[in-house]
């Protein structure tokens, strides 16, 4: 898994550096300051969804079940492991790779173009906790619907957040217009100030607290969630 | 050792497989459970084994509760199902990482179940046929030492040499601790080695007998002729003569149980069996 992980990573690592390769001759070093952020961000997220999707989904598969099931430790020993492969484990793994990965191109590109092209990949703590802390949440979720989706677990997955997502924005749209509209007194594009005042604090709200809130209670939802889903799983 | 009460079950809420079905069996035995396809025997093994869930009643095997799937249950239980996938390993590697779950696991029997069934030792899993991997996971149950062995079509993907190496096999294994559980429709297969018989049809186990009890109520013979008389409870014709099921008066000793039609004049009369079966 991990080997796969690790050749799917080098892949995009290679291709969207060589197709960022002309931005960054062109442009100063400045603009390029974040690319390695951004990617590795992106990078974690995405491979580790799939990974995350596949883990127990592929152990659960029509013929593979049994052996899964019934090999002998408790289903919260199988749960935790799943959680620590596929959640620490793997951006642990993606973190050093990646570096490493950075490293390795940063030579290169110097030896062949005499500068490096990007700002250098550094373990800066904030970019490690929130990439960790927004990861851990796509793993709960994903290791939750590899358990409920045995096939294509990732892609219905994604559909089934997309469905919630729209249609809790759906509900939510029409109690504002059908039950607050006028009490909030929003018409039009004219926007009174106490309104103003309450949209920022709802803003800060949904953005800050409730976003950190969201982050903390998230995956501890998903996991036991997922734990219970897993004991109850039949083959 | 295992316990099914009033247990009952089906893939569809409205459609039920079983319905109160009704099983007691001891320890120490080789159990045949028979029935036609699609009677539910992979069901049955599955619920004994905690994979499904019942809907209703209660099953209890090894004195616990299978749906709860106990580490020390699980170290007890060994389950062959009739497809599987093995991992892409050696026999060594697939060896040192499955053993240490199974604390009673014997490295030594391990070697003389594959050497018994003539399999490659330096061979990696994902080369071996299916029959080999059935070998290889025949042993490694068997050398678990487990108390359950549960097996689902023993015999299908299985050459004819290594049908009668199973039998040997798993004659020489059972010992008054164990338990070994295995489903066919394949009866010819594993006859001279069940015992007792379950034959599961509609749902239900209609006949759950021991081969001395068989013996001692039921008579099986090949005659060029059947005889219309009312010890006759069922007949097949065969190339040359008829296949003869008929009431044991107690003047028949010793002979041997055909499986294949006793399966069949149980499924046919099994009103006839029930009523035979019943009387002291």
């Amino acid at each position: 898994m991990f080997l796969t992980a690790a050749a799917v990573i080098t892949v995009v690592f290679l291709l969207s550096y060589l197709s960022n390769i002309n931005e960054a001759l062109s442009n100063s070093r400045d603009g390029n300051m974040f690319f390695h952020q951004t990617f590795f961000q992106l990078l974690l997220g995405i491979s580790g969804a799939i990974i995350s999707g596949k883990f127990f989904a592929d152990q659960l598969l029509k013929e593979k079940g049994y052996s899964y099931l019934m090999l002998p430790s408790t289903n919260l020993e199988k749960y935790v492991s799943g959680v620590l492969i596929t959640g620490i484990g793997y951006a642990i793994f993606t973190l050093l790779f990646y570096y490493i990965l950075a490293k390795v191109s940063d030579t290169i590109t110097t030896a062949l173009v005499g500068r490096q092209l990007f700002e250098p990949f550094t373990f800066d703590p904030e970019l490690v906790w929130n990439s960790f802390r927004v990861y851990i949440n796509i793993n709960a979720l994903f290791l939750l619907g590899g358990l409920i989706y045995h096939k294509n677990p990732v892609i219905k997955t994604i559909a089934v957040c997309f469905g919630i997502f729209v249609g809790f924005t759906l509900i939510f749209g029409l109690t504002m217009k059908l039950v607050f509209w006028e009490y909030i007194g929003w018409e039009d594009s004219y926007i009174p100030q106490p309104t103003q005042a309450f949209k920022d604090r709802l803003e800060s709200f949904f953005n800050g607290d409730l976003l950190d809130i969201g982050l903390l209670l998230g995956p501890i939802f998903l996991w036991v969630t997922g734990f219970f889903r897993l004991k109850e799983q039949e083959a | 050792m295992i316990r099914i009460h009033q247990l009952s079950f089906g893939y569809k809420k409205k459609q039920r497989l079983f319905e109160q079905l009704m099983l007691k069996a001891p320890e120490g035995n080789i159990y045949g459970l028979l029935g036609k396809n699609g009677a539910g025997k992979t069901t049955l093994l599955k619920l004994i084994t905690g994979l499904l869930h019942p809907k209703e009643g209660s099953i209890e095997v090894l004195g616990t509760d299978p749906t709860k799937r106990q580490v020390d249950f699980l170290q007890d239980i060994f389950y062959i199902p009739e497809e599987f996938t093995t991992p892409s390993l050696s026999l060594a590697q697939f060896e040192k990482a499955y053993s240490p779950f199974y604390p009673k696991f014997d490295p030594d029997q391990f070697q003389t179940y594959l050497k018994e069934f003539n399999i490659p030792i330096e061979q990696n899993m994902d080369k071996m046929s299916f029959g080999q991997k059935k070998k290889v996971m025949l042993s490694f149950g068997l050398a678990s030492n487990s108390r359950l062995l549960i097996l689902d079509e023993p015999t299908n993907g299985l050459d004819i040499p290594s049908k009668g190496q199973l039998r040997r096999v798993l004659a020489n294994s059972i010992s008054p601790e164990r338990t070994f559980f295995i489903s066919t429709h394949q009866v010819r297969d594993i006859s001279n080695l069940i015992d007792p018989v379950i034959i599961l049809d509609s749902g239900k186990v209609i006949f759950h007998e021991t081969i001395d009890n068989i013996m001692s109520k039921l008579y099986f013979s090949l005659d060029s002729q059947v005889e219309n008389t009312s010890e006759v409870i069922h007949y097949e014709r065969l190339p040359g003569g008829y296949s003869v099921v008929s009431k044991n008066s107690g003047n028949h000793m010793g002979g041997e149980v055909d499986l294949e039609i006793l399966f069949n004049a149980v499924l046919a009369n099994s009103q006839t069996f029930t009523e035979i079966f019943s009387e002291a």
